[in-house]
């Protein structure tokens, strides 16, 4: 089962909230939100039950902390593949997976459920990575979306297209499974070893 | 005959003038330009009379009077329109009736045509009264065989080949010049700056095909006195030389293209392969996890290294079709060689082959990618190691000539079969039998040499094993000091 999480970094505070890092800094240097200095450091550290706090008293919906899972789309027409990756985070626990097999309902369902992640196949029937990649930047409310893109085939020079589109990294097929995940959970900030 | 010319074609009868003045009168009038006379009546006296028409026309033409159609002219209007006007008894020579036939005839006077440009050509370097033409009228002095020719009545020794009245013995020493110009102006297509243009190199070829070349070759050597002999062969040889060189560079477009084509293949096929290869490798890795029995562990982990074995020669085949951008930069190809043969000694070593570089070759200086290049060396030398398995002898030899550097692997091993030769370059192309061309070796290395505007060859050695040779277009030398 996962292990709830119970101390928060600032940097992971704001990506709970949708805020910015400076924000929770601020709000924690004021003593809106209350929390602690790791001893013998400056870094500061905020208690599971003072954020939720914080989250209530400030109307930010706290279903990111009650289920402190991180929401996941997987985009990819091959749906043997997308059942691995389902199954690989599923095992894993940390993770709210959501699945489309084209770009045109990856678009769609980035706005509904604004993913914090999005593992986007870059060939896809209709609409392709690339230009997913630079609808989802379009929109600067989804800025604090990640996107890894997974291939099959693509040159350097399309790598460092997809990188140019918005895209934060790039994973060839087929990969270790669990270099997947250890990717996903750099690019959330979250630990990377993670025993389920 | 010569006394009194008189023709005979079939029934008809040609009483043909014997006082020169009246043969060239009738001819400066029958030649004379419209409005005197039109084509059409030349073409009326001609299919009235061919045979007094034209040897009017001949004693015209000598006589120097200059009438504005040269016999040129005449001989033209016959290639084109002979057959149909000359108005020979119907049935013997008509085209429909006789195609064989006619087309014979129509060689022949092509051949006229030909003959007949020199003819002008020689009035132009000579004045009035040439070689040429007199050759025209010592034609006439031998009429049976002047008609057998254009009437085709005794095709059998007529044949195609040059006739007997091509005998050198009617020519002095301007006429040759003058073949010999029109043998330069036979034409050659220039050489295609696009290799790609298979369809336009054949569109050009009927042009100049050997055989048209081969029997020019057959009537200058019928004409040719010895010394001029030389300098028609030197012009025909560069002519051919030109021919063949055009017939290699359409093989080898057809070889960019057969390359082009794989390419393709393996850039589409990768992505199609890599998706169910993700599948099971990732699914190989999941079941991994929670796999205790050792019997089982190993399996699971074995399914995931092949899948992942497989992603690496689509990998090598991606490669292949897009090659990364070469970083050209001058070296020595010598030391490069030398470098790579330190480095793979203790590989041969291993399998007991003797390595080493041939001769002391000095300082071959080229513009190339050192990383590339190098991996198309080693491909040849890991090629030759396979073919030989175990003991046996690699040299490899540098050198350059002309304005190509090459670099031969050779080895002692089994040589190459001829039906392997044309494939032994294409991805996994398994000659096995002959332990070469095994996986992506080879054809990496025609690749990195094409990307360098190189080629690759590929022979048998005399007495057994294969010799690999790299040519590489030699690097501007500026510091050249003969």
């Amino acid at each position: 089962m996962v292990e709830m999480k119970t101390v928060f970094t600032t940097g992971e505070a704001a990506k709970i909230c949708k805020v910015s890092q400076q924000t929770i800094i601020r709000c924690f240097d004021s003593g809106q939100l209350k929390g602690f200095r790791v001893p013998g450091s400056r870094f500061r550290r905020i208690p599971r039950d003072q954020l939720f706090s914080f989250m209530r008293d400030n109307g930010i919906p706290t279903d990111a902390l009650e289920s402190g899972k991180r929401k996941v789309l997987i985009v990819d027409d091959d749906a043997e593949l997308v059942e691995l990756i389902t199954d690989v985070l599923e095992r894993d626990g940390r993770f709210e997976i959501r699945t489309v097999n084209n770009g045109f309902d990856a678009g769609m369902m980035v706005k509904e459920y604004h993913p914090d992640l999005i593992v986007l196949d870059v060939m896809l029937p209709d609409i392709n990575g690339k230009e997913v990649c630079q609808r989802v930047r379009a929109d600067h409310n989804m800025d604090d979306v990640r996107i890894i893109c997974i291939s099959g085939m693509v040159e350097d020079d399309k790598i460092v297209e997809l990188r140019n589109a918005g895209a934060n990294d790039f994973m060839h097929k087929p990969f270790e499974v669990e270099k997947l995940v250890e990717r996903m959970c750099h690019h959330l900030d979250i630990e990377t070893v993670h025993t389920s | 005959v010569i006394v009194l010319p008189l023709l005979v074609a079939a029934s008809q009868r040609s009483w043909l003038p014997m006082s020169d003045a009246a043969a060239v009168s009738l001819g400066e009038w029958f030649l004379a330009d419209p409005p005197t006379r039109s084509l059409e009546s030349l073409v009326g006296i001609l299919q009235g009379d061919p045979p007094l028409a034209l040897w009017v026309a001949l004693k015209a033409d000598r006589s120097g009077s200059a009438p504005s159609r040269s016999l040129a002219d005449l001989a033209a209007l016959l290639a084109e329109h002979g057959l149909a006007w000359l108005p020979w008894d119907a049935g013997s020579i008509d085209p429909e009736i006789d195609a064989g036939l006619g087309r014979q005839i129509a060689a022949q006077v092509a051949v006229a045509v030909l003959i007949s440009e020199l003819a002008a050509e020689l009035a132009e370097v000579h004045g009035a009264t040439t070689a040429g033409q007199a050759r025209f009228l010592g034609l006439l002095h031998d009429p049976a065989q002047w008609l057998a020719v254009l009437k085709g009545t005794s095709s059998e020794q007529a044949g195609i080949g040059p006739p007997d009245w091509l005998a050198p013995r009617h020519f002095d020493p301007a006429a040759h010049e003058a073949v010999e110009q029109a043998i330069c102006r036979i034409r050659v297509p220039p050489r295609s700056s696009n290799t790609q243009g298979v369809p336009a190199v054949l569109a050009d070829m009927p042009d100049v095909s050997p055989e048209c070349l081969e029997r020019g070759l057959e009537i200058a050597s019928h004409w040719a006195a010895p010394h001029r002999a030389a300098r028609w062969l030197r012009v025909l040889t560069a002519k051919l030389a030109r021919l063949s060189a055009l017939e290699q560079s359409f093989r080898e477009a057809v070889e960019v293209e057969k390359m082009a084509a794989m390419s393709e293949f393996a850039a589409g096929a990768g992505h199609e392969i890599n998706n169910p290869l993700a599948v099971i490798a990732g699914r190989a890795q999941l079941l991994l996890r929670d796999e205790t029995a050792p019997e089982r562990r190993r399996d699971l982990a074995l399914i995931n290294a092949q899948a992942m074995r497989i992603h690496e020669m689509i990998a090598d085949l991606r490669l292949f079709a897009h090659p990364p951008e070469l970083e050209r930069q001058s070296l020595d190809l010598t030391v490069l060689v030398r470098g790579l043969i330190d480095n793979m000694q203790s590989l041969a070593a291993e399998q007991e082959t003797a390595m080493s570089l041939a001769g002391a070759p000095g300082e071959v200086r080229i513009e190339a990618d050192p990383v590339q290049l190098a991996v198309a060396i080693r491909s040849l030398c890991q090629n030759a190691l396979e073919a030989l398995g175990q003991g046996g002898r690699i040299e490899i030899a540098v050198g350059s000539e002309g304005n190509e550097a090459s670099v031969a692997v050779c080895d002692d091993g089994p040589g190459i079969l001829p039906e392997q030769r044309s494939r032994i370059f294409e991805p996994f192309y398994s000659a096995r039998q002959a332990g070469r061309g095994v996986g992506m070796g080879l054809s990496k290395c025609w690749r990195i040499v094409t990307l360098h505007g190189g080629r690759l060859e590929v022979d048998n050695r005399a007495g057994s094993g294969a010799v690999f040779t790299i040519r590489l277009p030699l690097g501007k030398r500026d510091d050249d000091t003969d």
